[in-house]
């Protein structure tokens, strides 16, 4: 990421190529995004990945992260043509932290406590969070299809949720 | 002082975990925006939520780009950027996104007058919920009352009290037909509120939705 930042590296680029688009088609499929949309899509994200590589913030997040939501805001973008309300985060409104404690940890080991975190999950909570991710479920939707009460897919969900949440704490 | 978040974390968490994936209609999110900027609390989760998002992302199973994707990419890298860089808000004092919206400061907005030390203004249309900025003089209730639909209310200045807990600025009171209540505001100083009501959450990918039925993960 540095190299293409800094040096405007296309190798670095490619590489990253490589590894993320394919990686992206995926996860646009799974949330129900045509194939041609979805190449679509990859290529305006990466795109925007270029030519925003600067601003890529490596204590806020970890590339796969940041890509992420790149992706998910086109994706925003291309399904609506309404403007996302968004945290701007140069606002001269923005509270700040009172503690220091925003960069407590680096992406990197945040990440790492978020893998962990989901691998901890019970199957079935984290096939809720999944399926929130991948497939934009609202939580009737997700009960008819799984054939699940809505209490049961709601509580699921809200453990889920809580555990993930409680790991953040120590963030 | 008991936030939201330490009062029913669930519904909160399940908002912005819809800001975070991309599911929530233009007005809950300019409710969980404007939150965020408020809120350092809310800025740590939701960096959580999408790293939860980076990391489905790092081990999902590649599907093959078409072949000439990667060298159609390549030849792009050196067009000019079209993004209309966004329009600087008023001076509202406000967080941006809300800001964004307001055609200029709070005093000059049209406000409708309801009530002694109750006045209100309806933001633009947005998809998904209705919302206005509502302002309660110090020392005044809202008269009781419940609600067809979900009501989102975010504090933007002042704090108002409902029952035992007090809702202060960057806090979020979520309430549907079973809420009941008569919020408060026991302060001398006037409270400013973002509300959203009828703002449930609702899927962005219609046509997403509808390929989704025919295909089972």
């Amino acid at each position: 990421m540095a190299r293409i930042a800094g040096a405007r590296d296309r190798a670095a680029f490619g590489l990253l190529f490589d590894h993320f688009a394919p990686r992206l088609k995926a996860f646009l499929l799974r949330q129900g995004t045509t194939a041609s949309t979805a190449e679509e899509l990859v290529q305006e994200a990466l795109l925007t990945v270029w030519r925003r590589a600067e601003s890529f913030d490596p204590a806020q997040a970890t590339v796969s992260t940041w890509i992420f939501t790149i992706a998910r805001n086109k994706r925003i973008d291309w399904l609506r043509r309404e403007r996302r309300p968004e945290l701007d985060p140069h606002d001269p409104m923005l509270v700040p932290e009172t503690t220091s404690a925003e960069h407590a940890l680096g992406a990197s080991e945040e990440a790492a406590l978020v893998r962990q975190a989901m691998l901890s999950l019970p199957v079935e909570q984290a096939e809720m969070i999944r399926m929130a991710y991948f497939e934009d479920k609202v939580h009737t939707t997700i009960a008819a299809e799984t054939g699940l009460p809505l209490g049961t897919v709601k509580s699921r969900l809200r453990l889920a949720l809580q555990r993930l949440g409680k790991l953040l704490q120590e963030v | 002082m008991v936030s939201l978040a330490q009062a029913t974390p669930t519904t909160g968490d399940e908002l912005l975990l819809a800001y975070a994936t991309g599911a929530l209609a233009e007005a809950p999110a300019l409710v969980v925006a404007t939150q965020l900027t408020l809120n350092p609390q809310r800025r740590r989760q939701l960096r959580a939520f999408e790293a939860v998002g980076g990391e489905l992302l790092a081990e999902i199973d590649p599907v093959a780009m078409a072949a000439p994707a990667k060298a159609a990419l390549l030849a792009r890298l050196d067009e000019p950027a079209v993004d209309a860089p966004a329009p600087t808000p008023p001076a509202t004092g406000l967080p941006a996104p809300l800001a964004a919206l307001l055609p200029g400061g709070l005093e000059q907005l049209p406000w409708r007058r309801r009530l002694r030390g109750l006045k209100d203004w309806d933001l633009p249309a947005l998809a998904g919920g209705k919302a206005r900025l509502m302002w309660v003089a110090g020392k005044t209730a809202i008269p009781r009352h419940t609600h067809a639909g979900m009501e989102l209310t975010l504090v933007l200045r002042g704090a108002y009290q409902d029952g035992a807990q007090t809702f202060a600025a960057g806090d979020l009171q979520l309430a549907d037909a079973a809420v009941d209540h008569s919020p408060l505001v026991t302060a001398l100083e006037p409270c400013l509120c973002l509300v959203v009501t009828d703002a449930p959450v609702r899927l962005t990918g219609r046509f997403g939705r509808l390929l989704n039925r025919f295909v089972r993960y």
